[in-house]
């Protein structure tokens, strides 16, 4: 009988909830939608640049934040996504899209194939395979000339918008990759979400745990290995449309440590942390270089150090961390409230019932 | 005059209490038991007397303050602790483990003669000493234990339930070791026991725990004839 | 026949220098559980040390005394003002942190010393002798010797002394270890020290064969990672005999398998290393891995 009116008073609450979540989302779909009409070309193409690591991180944030693999060797995924893509375009005449999704399923297969010893190593091992995967591109590039152009790389056609699109070519490919990392990311989101999530967070812990809940763990380390090597296949495609260009020294260990400090700058185990991670890699890199050749190395590695000392839950976490106190201390407040109200509702039908009799 | 003295001791880990307001004595060259059921604090008090659990109150060793020292500042000042589970060097030989327990020492001569004492202590160690600790029985490894720790030459030793999981007549064994160390050469000693019988028989002082509290204490004699210890620890 | 063994004492040669960079991440790995990704670039840093005092008119031999001295200190600096911080944290982070050390130390070196390549002077004679139809020179020779020189030093010093045998208590039992009186900060920090003394001198050897840039370090590295590999990354035998293997494997296949061109050849030995550890990921001289909690 006291508790009538308190649980009304809560629906309305989620049902704002519900209202702003929406109201967020049509305003982020309208401003991603028309961003390449307002800002100039070249800034959609940065931002393009953005999306396209953005998917590629999300790839290393499965593989090192969500499972806790170190692998050194996402470069490696990277470039065979984007040669994958592009030697498909050359050579089986396929428009960009299929091969983006070629690219896609090759480096699922590599990633795969990569991620089977993964299963049974932890930590250091794998670090030490991924890193041999990473300073076997190059070579290999080298060694398969003929098609990769070698050293000296090769010129890639960029997407070529139809003749309806009336924006321009970097905007047309703006919208291409938009879509693929809003399809990327909700897809990630529902894999690490529910059970996923809870079995992911599992071997993270201990695998001891993620088995006693009946979790194949190698079964699901090799696929999240598999899914975020792709990721970085597909990113890599993309940023190799988006440039034109295609060449080995994009791909060096150095791009791998960089995913690594941007996931970590952004935040291990978050969806958005992916985000700001390719924000990172868009931004940091080319203003750091400014400063001279020394100093990007310096940047990455102060970087990394404190990140790992300082600020472990990278920019993303740590914000959800006061977000969700914050969250904790309303819910808190809101029980006490409700308490309150319950208490004065008992108390105003006690003195009813006392004027009653 | 006491070697090792606990005044008013209260510890615990993160918010969660362990020790209240404990307080116990061990006397030159005596031994000193600490009984109480399983978790009513025995292990957190030689933790805190090594300096590996912050407290409140006073530990002194010979009078000394150790408050604020780390466990190996402390180690070198003369408290040996043998931990539960043994904590031996898995991978170092057993001659070695030996050499280690002594490295606050310097004196090199007496060291291997001390070695070879250890050996005489407990035979089977002498057999096995190029063998490395992982591989020794447990009731081995506890003597290893032991030994580490007399190594030190210290001035207390802290033994923590070293009759777990051990055969009673290796039980036996260890114990009157234990008692010839104290009288041979005045090691003062504070064990933590929960089968009290033997603890009993070679202690002078003993002191009972319950959640945390001190219940109980005196002479060993007098905690042994107590009606609730008897119940409680001895079995009858 | 004759150039087939030829091949083998060169692959010798260059095994001894990974072998070296191999025991100090052996060293390292075993005092602290960590594997230190950023010891090529300290081993380059302790290359430069030496060619600065050359530069400065230090006699050859006292030049690279003298940077493996300011390695050692170094490495001791590294532990106690970073690595301590998290060394008890999960392993990801500490590969992050060696990575980003790796990343500091080679713009620190490329910002004092500059991209551009420098050489510094060999400390052995230009001289070659020959045994039978083989050839070795000075260089050879001389690496070989200071492996042999400081893999007994690590032996002795670690089973025959107070302070190694201190240092193997406190990587096997950290806690125990502390409470017969040995100060694990203090062996930590030693144990760092002497990795990068040993990383010195594998830089200090890898200098004058190759030219001093800052990142002459970066393909020995990953060889030495193989080398280490091979011994589980946990024992000393191991890391010796995996740099024989690296390196005569390495030797073998350029002698022999011209047709899969410079590039390719690089990585087969790596590939061997692939197998070793999906085979036999605890090496093949390593003990069974202890995790530690």
């Amino acid at each position: 009988m006291s508790s009538i009116g308190i649980p009304a008073l809560q629906s309305v609450r989620h049902g704002d909830v519900a209202v702003t979540k929406i109201g967020i989302g049509f305003v982020l779909a309208v401003i991603l939608l028309g961003m390449p009409l307002v800002i100039p070309e070249y800034q959609t193409f940065q931002l393009t640049g953005v999306m396209t690591y953005a998917v590629a991180a999300l790839g290393l944030n499965l593989i090192t934040g969500y499972v806790g693999q170190v692998s050194l060797g996402h470069n490696a995924f990277f470039a065979l996504g984007s040669y994958a893509a592009v030697l498909s375009v050359v050579y089986l005449g396929v428009n960009d899209v299929l091969g983006v999704l070629i690219a896609a399923i090759v480096t699922f297969i590599a990633g795969v194939l990569a991620g089977y010893p993964a299963k049974r190593l932890r930590g250091l091992y794998l670090a030490l395979i991924t890193l041999i995967l990473a300073v076997s591109v190059i070579p290999l590039v080298k060694q398969f000339k003929a098609y990769t152009g070698g050293a000296a790389g090769l010129m890639v056609d960029k997407p070529v918008p139809p003749a309806w699109f009336t924006l321009g070519q970097d905007a047309w490919i703006y919208y291409m990759v938009l879509a693929f990392t809003v399809v990327v990311f909700w897809l990630v989101r529902n894999f690490v979400g529910g059970s996923n999530g809870r079995a992911l967070a599992g071997i993270r812990e201990g695998e001891l745990a993620a088995s006693s809940m009946g979790v194949d763990v190698n079964r699901l380390k090799v696929i999240v290995f598999g899914v975020g090597s792709m990721l970085a296949g597909v990113g890599g495609a993309l940023a190799t449309f988006t440039i034109g260009f295609i060449g080995p020294d994009s791909f060096t260990l150095m791009l791998s440590i960089s995913f690594l400090a941007a996931i970590v700058v952004g935040g291990l185990g978050t969806i958005w942390g992916a985000l700001v991670a390719g924000l990172f890699l868009q931004f940091v890199p080319s203003y750091a270089s400014d400063l001279g050749q020394a100093f990007s190395g310096a940047v990455y590695g102060g970087i990394l150090i404190a990140c790992m000392t300082l600020m472990p839950n990278g920019i993303v976490g740590s914000l959800m961390k006061i977000t969700s106190s914050r969250r904790e201390a309303r819910k808190a407040a809101d029980r006490a409230a409700a308490k309150s109200a319950e208490k004065a509702a008992v108390k105003a039908a006690a003195d009813r019932g006392v004027r009653a009799t | 005059m006491n070697v090792l003295e606990i005044k008013g001791v209260s510890a615990g880990y993160g918010r969660i209490p362990v020790l209240h307001d404990v307080s116990l004595a061990v006397g030159e060259k005596s031994i000193a038991v600490l009984l109480g059921a399983n978790g009513a604090g025995k292990t957190t008090t030689l933790r805190a007397v090594s300096g590996m659990v912050k407290y409140t109150g006073q530990i002194l060793l010979d009078g000394k303050d150790l408050k604020g020292l780390g466990p190996d500042r402390i180690a070198r000042l003369g408290i040996a602790h043998g931990v539960q589970g043994r904590g031996t060097f898995s991978d170092l030989t057993v001659e070695d483990n030996l050499a280690v327990g002594a490295f606050r020492r310097r004196d090199k001569a007496e060291i291997a003669a001390d070695i070879e004492q250890m050996y005489a202590l407990f035979p089977r160690l002498r057999e096995r000493r190029k063998q490395k600790a992982g591989s020794l029985s447990g009731g081995e490894q506890q003597m290893l234990a032991v030994g580490r720790a007399l190594m030190l030459k210290p001035r207390v030793m802290l033994l923590d339930e070293p009759s777990l999981g051990l055969a009673p007549v290796i039980i036996d064994d260890l114990y009157e070791a234990l008692q010839r160390v104290n009288r041979s050469q005045g090691i003062a000693m504070l064990i933590v026991e929960q089968n009290a019988n033997l603890a009993l028989e070679i202690a002078n002082d003993a002191y009972v725990l319950e959640t945390g509290s001190m219940v109980l204490s005196g002479t060993a004699r007098d905690v042994s004839e107590n009606d609730g210890v008897r119940a409680a620890y001895l079995g009858n | 026949m004759q150039y087939f063994f030829q091949q083998i004492v060169n692959g010798i040669g260059d095994g001894a220098i990974y072998a070296s960079l191999g025991l100090a991440l052996v060293l390292i790995y075993r005092t602290t559980n960590i594997a230190n990704f950023a010891q090529g670039e300290m081993a380059t840093f302790s290359a430069y040390i030496a060619w600065q005092m050359v530069d400065w008119g230090v006699p050859l031999w006292w030049s690279f005394l003298i940077a493996i001295v300011v390695s050692m200190i170094v490495g001791v600096l590294a532990y106690l003002l970073l690595v301590r911080s998290v060394q008890h944290r999960d392993e990801l982070t500490i590969v992050i942190v060696t990575l980003g050390l790796f990343l500091a130390f080679n713009s620190f070196n490329g910002a004092i010393w500059g991209f551009l390549q420098l050489s510094l002077p060999s400390p052995f004679p230009e001289k070659s002798f020959a045994i039978g139809a083989l050839r070795f020179n000075a260089e050879l020779v001389g690496t070989i010797v200071i492996l042999i020189a400081i893999s007994t030093g690590m032996f002795l010093l670690l089973q025959h002394t107070r302070l190694g045998t201190a240092l193997r208590a406190s990587a096997s039992n950290a806690t125990s270890a502390m409470l017969v009186g040995v100060p694990f900060t203090a062996m930590m920090a030693i144990g760092w020290g002497l990795a990068a003394g040993l990383g010195a001198v594998s830089g200090l050897l890898v200098g004058p064969k190759l030219t001093l840039d800052p990142n002459m370090m970066g393909a020995i590295i990953i060889y030495a990672f193989a080398a280490a590999v091979v011994g589980g990354l946990t024992s000393y035998r191991g890391a010796v005999v995996g740099g024989a293997i690296v390196g005569i494997s390495q030797a073998l296949s350029m002698a022999y398998l011209p047709w899969l061109g410079s590039d390719l050849q690089i990585l087969l030995p790596l590939m061997l290393i692939v197998a070793v550890l999906i085979i036999k990921p605890e090496g093949l001289f390593g003990s069974t891995v202890v995790v530690r909690v």
